[in-house]
């Protein structure tokens, strides 16, 4: 019924019980939607740890203006809205970061290598350019954490 | 035919068909390859922040008194450098770690849930916690 050990082939059930692979064509096309989907993931995440960074009000405004630290878009409140739209960016990565683990779980091989090129070849593109030392804290190689 | 509850035995099958423990022994060595395999990870991703903190260029752009607009946000090295290929690399190479770590606690068995966790643990313990 399900597979509970890794296989190879194009035959895939995929999250959903209509996303049924059989042939070549269909399988690569899901294949592709892995890759981009998590290549995605990390673009989304590039722009949440950068949204955090900016509305903390971190080093570029603390010397030229004190007082100006955490109002750079109103990070400071409680329901500002970069805490507001950093906390729904989470939300949809973190959708979106199961959803890949749920992929996953379909114990398909081809599947398996697609997301995770995906992950570092997002990560390549979006997050490892980052030399603040800040965006190191929120480093998780697994999409579902 | 698979388990969707945390279940206690000696009896698991993982990753791949022919990965089964039926006796005590062998039982007991995956237990301990899932504990050492999880620790591995640790070691690994403090391998790789390390490796990335110390490529970075966080010490020399440090915002002064007399450069406060120095401390770049944004993106500061190109695409194809060889340590942004070494830092994804290693990415890559933990994203495969931790999904594979998330597939064996998917056996749902109870002992493998534990050595895994405990080797998470005991690596943060050994490999990690000395991070500021």
């Amino acid at each position: 019924m399900m597979h509970m050990t890794f296989y190879w082939g194009t035959d895939l059930t995929l999250l959903f019980d209509s996303w049924k692979t059989s042939s070549w064509a269909s399988y690569s096309l899901t294949l592709l939607a892995c890759l981009i989907v998590s290549a995605f993931y990390q673009y989304l995440e590039d722009r949440r740890v950068r949204l955090k960074i900016v509305s903390s009000g971190k080093p570029p405004a603390q010397i030229e203006a004190p007082l100006l630290q955490g109002k750079i878009l109103g990070g400071g409140g409680k329901w500002s809205a970069a805490r507001i739209g950093g906390a729904l960016l989470f939300g949809v990565n973190s959708a979106i970061g199961y959803m890949l683990m749920l992929a996953v779980m379909s114990f398909n091989g081809g599947v398996f290598v697609a997301v995770v090129l995906g992950l570092a070849i997002g990560y390549l593109f979006f997050r490892s350019g980052d030399d603040d030392a800040a965006t190191l804290l929120v480093d998780n190689p697994c999409a579902c954490a | 035919m698979m388990h969707m509850t945390i279940y206690w035995g000696k009896k698991v099958i993982l990753f791949v068909d022919w990965w089964r423990t039926k006796t005590w022994t062998s039982y007991l060595l995956t237990l301990l390859a899932c504990f050492l395999f999880s620790a591995f990870y640790q070691y690994m991703e403090g391998h790789r922040l390390r490796f990335k903190s110390s490529t970075s260029k966080t010490s020399s752009t440090m915002p002064s008194i007399t450069a406060p607009l120095l401390s770049k946000i944004g993106r500061t090295r190109p695409v194809i450098s060889p340590a942004r290929l070494a830092a994804s690399l290693l990415f890559g190479a933990n994203t495969v770690i931790g999904y594979l770590l998330m597939l064996a606690i998917m056996s749902c068995n109870g002992g493998v849930f534990l050595a895994i966790v405990l080797g998470l643990s005991f690596g943060h313990y050994l490999f990690r916690s000395g991070d500021e």
